[in-house]
């Protein structure tokens, strides 16, 4: 009965979650319709913006600021592990490097703090490329623990440097700004990291609906597969790999200045683990499924405090339970139905057994209506997927443009 | 301190290793899994042998001539090891059978965190001071002091080496697992029982990881919490050093990673002491991913 009523309740989130035009439900505001989907992100965004004033303590404050920083992070996740399927266990080293370059610079060459915004993601994106160009030959499992190794040695090489101030850590990182107008308090450091999740999300949500991010989004889904329809994998993951410094090091510099001190044990491969996890909760590829995810496990074990020394254990027992109840995710993302131009529109059946030519790629002026959700519309010469679901996590998106 | 007893410290800890390693790659060529959760049975058997040696001490009874309760402590390490296997092939391995490595090592992952937070609300933060078992008496070999512990421990791990490359490449068994690790369907078809040869793979490892963590509770005198994961990686280092899925390769490439941390701890000084593992590990994925022993394969991409 608990698995019919569970079962039940996923077929809801799965239909309230579905892309427009695929059978989505929702309501009807103001004569329009309006996908829950849509409802959902309007009311998390609005939520997150009141948060603070919502309950008008530091307490709220910290833990939301703590949750911002994580969900901040957990997008360069999305994209190295969500996307292009590298189970990067470095992570929470990238964001110690960001944290660490940022202080260095500032406490050692008096730099500006301001500046350091601008050099930290970039010297995060450099060495997470050269990361990336040193270990993409590694297989899955290989790659995740060269990459764990090195999430490791970040901290201890803090620990015993004297530039990074051994175990004690570096402090008296000067607040950022400009003139009067600075970020001084926490509540500044909430919105400022709220807007830059929400700027990120709408980037990462637009390019995903580009043919470009389709098939990218293929690479994690089966690199070989995504190999032969003509997606240079390599380079994908090279690139996300490189662009998920980004995140890492905005949160490092973020986290550093709020607390104008920094020490190694805040970077533990720990974090990593929880992120991977976090990005599998929510469904790989699936960038609201890592938001939620990764908000209400971090935020939960702070709210409740009987939860607090539970957290690892709660984290653990969800990655297990997840990936066997639901390998998907929590809120997988929704393949999109992609059809052929051969045969009559809306025949899917005739359409997935087609044996699609690959199209010239110097053809140029392919349709860039990949984002219109093609379920409605059909796409000519794009590879034909249903929502199979063949072996490995989660629903396979096979389309690849 | 000479460089023999840098050498022994070495060869010592590194049997220990060794015996980690071992289970990793045992459970890698029979089940094909990475079970990033063996460092927690080292761990559970650290914890259960301390339990038991501690209970044990505390009403009295370790035995005539100190060798009950090493043997007792030992026994139950092992039993403890073995069932913490089973469990995780129970929920961690066999609902994932189907899916993908990376999945597996995943929830793996997921099991290691939660069984170290249970010992860290268990033990807290702090090291455990193990009551201690043996006597460092010892001999002196060309000036160098060596333990009769050190000889004892070496041997046990060259014992475990030799009984599982025996049982690997000598009896029925080895060959099942061989097979069932080779395609399962096709094993299956023959009428072996897979799920039984995997349980009996995951209980046959998990027994060498938890008394591999006896033996190093004794060997240091103190626990901790995260001692499973830091085992988890130096012994994942020594198999892949060794050349994964190499029974006498996971032994030769512990050894040598005892002995070289040894070293390194020596020379350069306790600090880099848990880097040392770290950086071989990954000098090794990058320049030999093979290792020492390992087969040369092709892949064909």
């Amino acid at each position: 009965m608990a698995r019919g009523l569970l079962q039940g309740l996923w077929s809801r989130v799965d239909s309230a979650t579905a892309a427009p035009g695929e059978g989505s439900v929702g309501v009807r505001l103001f004569g329009r319709f309006v996908p829950w989907r849509t409802v959902g992100t309007v009311v998390a965004v609005l939520a997150a913006f009141l948060w603070p004033l919502q309950w008008n303590s530091n307490y709220a404050l910290d833990v939301g600021f703590g949750v911002a920083l994580y969900v901040l992070l957990v997008l360069g996740m999305h994209l190295v592990f969500g996307v292009a399927g590298l189970p990067f266990l470095g992570y929470a080293g990238l964001y110690g490097i960001g944290a660490y370059v940022a202080a260095i610079l500032n406490v050692h060459y008096g730099l500006s703090i301001n500046w350091t915004f601008l050099i930290s993601p970039l010297v995060v994106c450099l060495f997470s490329g050269l990361l990336g160009l040193l270990f993409l030959r590694l297989r899955d499992v290989y790659f995740m623990v060269a990459t764990l190794a090195v999430g490791e040695l970040v901290p201890i090489i803090a620990n015993n440097l004297n530039v990074t101030g051994g175990p004690n850590g570096l402090y008296g990182i000067t607040a950022p700004g400009f003139g009067s107008a600075g970020l001084t308090s926490l509540q500044g450091y909430y919105y400022f990291t709220l807007a830059l999740i929400v700027v990120s999300c709408v980037a990462l949500v637009r390019f995903s609906g580009t043919s470009t991010g389709i098939s990218w989004l293929a690479v994690g889904r089966g690199d070989r597969a995504a190999e032969a329809l003509g997606v240079r994998t390599h380079r994908v993951k090279l690139i996300c790999m490189t662009l998920s410094g980004l995140w890492a090091g905005l949160a490092g510099v973020i986290y550093v200045t709020q607390l104008s001190a920094v020490d190694p044990s805040a970077f533990t491969v720990n974090d990593s683990i929880l992120l991977v996890g976090a990005v599998l909760i929510g469904g790989m590829g699936s960038l609201g499924g890592a938001v939620v995810a990764t908000v209400i496990l971090y935020s939960l074990p702070q709210l409740v405090s009987s939860l607090t020394s539970y957290r690892l254990l709660i984290f653990g027992v969800a990655i297990m339970v997840i990936l066997k109840a639901r390998p998907q995710g929590l809120l997988p993302r929704k393949p999109k139905h992609f059809r052929l131009s051969l045969g009559p529109a809306g025949h899917e059946g005739a359409a997935e057994t087609g044996v699609v030519p690959r199209q010239d790629p110097a053809r140029t002026d392919r349709p860039r209506r990949a984002r219109q959700s093609a379920g409605v519309e059909p796409v000519p010469g794009e590879r034909v997927a249903g929502p199979g679901t063949t072996s490995g996590i989660g629903r396979q998106e096979g389309e690849v443009s | 301190m000479t460089n023999v007893e840098y050498i022994v410290t070495g060869l010592v800890v590194g049997a220990i290793y060794a015996m980690v390693a071992l289970g990793f790659t045992f459970l890698y060529s029979t089940a094909k899994v990475l079970n990033f959760a063996h460092g927690q049975m080292y761990m559970i058997g650290a914890f259960v042998s301390y339990l038991v040696v501690d209970k044990l001490a505390s009403i009295g009874r370790m035995g005539g001539f100190g060798v009950v309760a090493p043997i007792v402590g030992l026994l139950a390490a092992g039993l403890a090891g073995g069932v913490a296997g089973l469990l995780a092939n129970a929920v961690v391995f066999r609902p994932l059978r189907k899916a993908d490595s990376l999945m597996q090592a995943m929830s793996s992952f997921g099991l290691t965190i939660a069984i170290t937070d249970i010992a860290l609300l268990w033990a807290g933060a702090n090291y455990l001071q193990a009551p201690s078992l043996w006597q460092p008496t010892g001999f002196h070999l060309v000036g160098a002091k060596i333990t009769y512990v050190a000889i004892i421990l070496i041997t046990f791990a060259l014992v475990c080496m030799i009984v599982f490359d025996w049982l690997l490449n000598r009896t029925a068994f080895g060959k099942t697992t061989k097979a069932v690790a080779e395609n399962p369907t096709v094993a299956a078809l023959m009428g072996i029982n897979t799920e039984r040869v995997l349980s009996v793979s995951f209980f046959t490892a998990s027994l060498l990881g938890g008394v591999s963590g006896f033996l190093i509770t004794y060997y240091y005198g103190a626990i901790y919490f995260n001692m499973g994961f830091d085992a988890a990686v130096t012994g994942f280092t020594a198999a892949i050093l060794g050349g994964f899925g190499s029974v006498r390769g996971a032994i030769a490439g512990g050894l040598l990673l005892g002995i070289l941390t040894s070293f390194a701890q020596g020379y350069i000084g306790g600090v880099w002491n848990n880097a040392v593992p770290l950086i071989i590990l990954i000098l090794v994925v990058l320049i030999r991913p093979t290792g020492l022993v390992g087969s040369r394969v092709t892949v064909v991409e």
